[in-house]
């Protein structure tokens, strides 16, 4: 059909403009008791500029928000599904203008995130779908941000960790002991080095 | 064949002590992934 009616036909595949690419995966084997104290040992170590955590329910999205704030350091906005348009609007607003460092959510970004200052994504829960995983994950093209995603895998995940690797054709490694900076802080990036020693003047 | 992830276990009885750090190298042990890849593969050819 293809063939016979269309005149070389351009082929787009609207999943395209979702990209991985520029984006390190890693995983990190917890259980369900572990995620907590997992996310404060990241929260402690990486250098985040600003991180989006996804959660699979809008409970869970409470939940963690409020036991980030008990741990106290860490500021945290949270928006989800059952919250009113205009109040997840206005959250979304000021985390993009940078006024929480961290945003705990479910699934409602539709066309994945484009917000620069996001350096560190982590799946707090592991999705169950190809599409909701490049949907959290991947950057429209137009942003050819370095960050890293961090996804944090179950037992009970390991199908579902299987078969997003499978679909979309991607790796997610194993999280190493140290994380090169140069993978996610802007600064640390090979091209500002770079330019810098070129401004600089040696 | 999804089950319901445990908020109880997430939230009530995790392990509050956070005055060491989370050793993910420990963790990572306990789970190998290559294995399990060919495990579900064989699973899926088999069916």
């Amino acid at each position: 059909f293809m063939k016979k009616h269309l005149n070389n036909p351009y082929e787009i595949n609207l999943m395209d403009e979702l990209t991985l690419k520029g984006v390190t995966q890693y995983y990190a084997f917890v259980q369900e008791r572990q995620k907590v104290h997992c996310l404060n040992t990241l929260f402690s170590k990486l250098q985040i500029n600003q991180s989006i955590i996804f959660c699979n329910s809008t409970q869970r999205v409470e939940l963690l928000a409020k036991k980030i704030t008990e741990l106290g350091c860490y500021s945290c906005f949270y928006i989800h599904a059952r919250m009113d348009q205009q109040h997840r609007n206005r959250v979304f607003h000021d985390f993009r203008q940078g006024l929480g460092r961290n945003l705990v959510c479910s699934d409602l970004f539709t066309r994945g995130i484009d917000i620069q200052a996001v350096n560190v994504v982590i799946n707090f829960d592991f999705p169950k779908h190809a599409e909701t995983y490049l949907h959290r994950i991947g950057r429209s093209g137009r942003y050819g941000h370095l960050g890293i995603a961090i996804n944090l895998i179950t037992y009970d995940d390991r199908f579902s960790l299987h078969k997003i690797e499978q679909e979309l054709a991607t790796e997610i490694k194993p999280i190493p002991k140290v994380i090169n900076k140069e993978l996610y802080v802007a600064e640390f990036s090979p091209e500002n080095i770079e330019e810098q020693q070129q401004n600089g003047g040696g | 064949n999804t089950p319901k992830r445990n908020n109880s276990d997430c939230f009530n009885n995790c392990d509050d002590n956070f005055k060491d750090d989370f050793d993910f190298e420990k963790n990572l042990a306990l789970f190998d992934k290559a294995a399990v890849a060919m495990e579900i593969n064989s699973a899926a050819n088999s069916a």
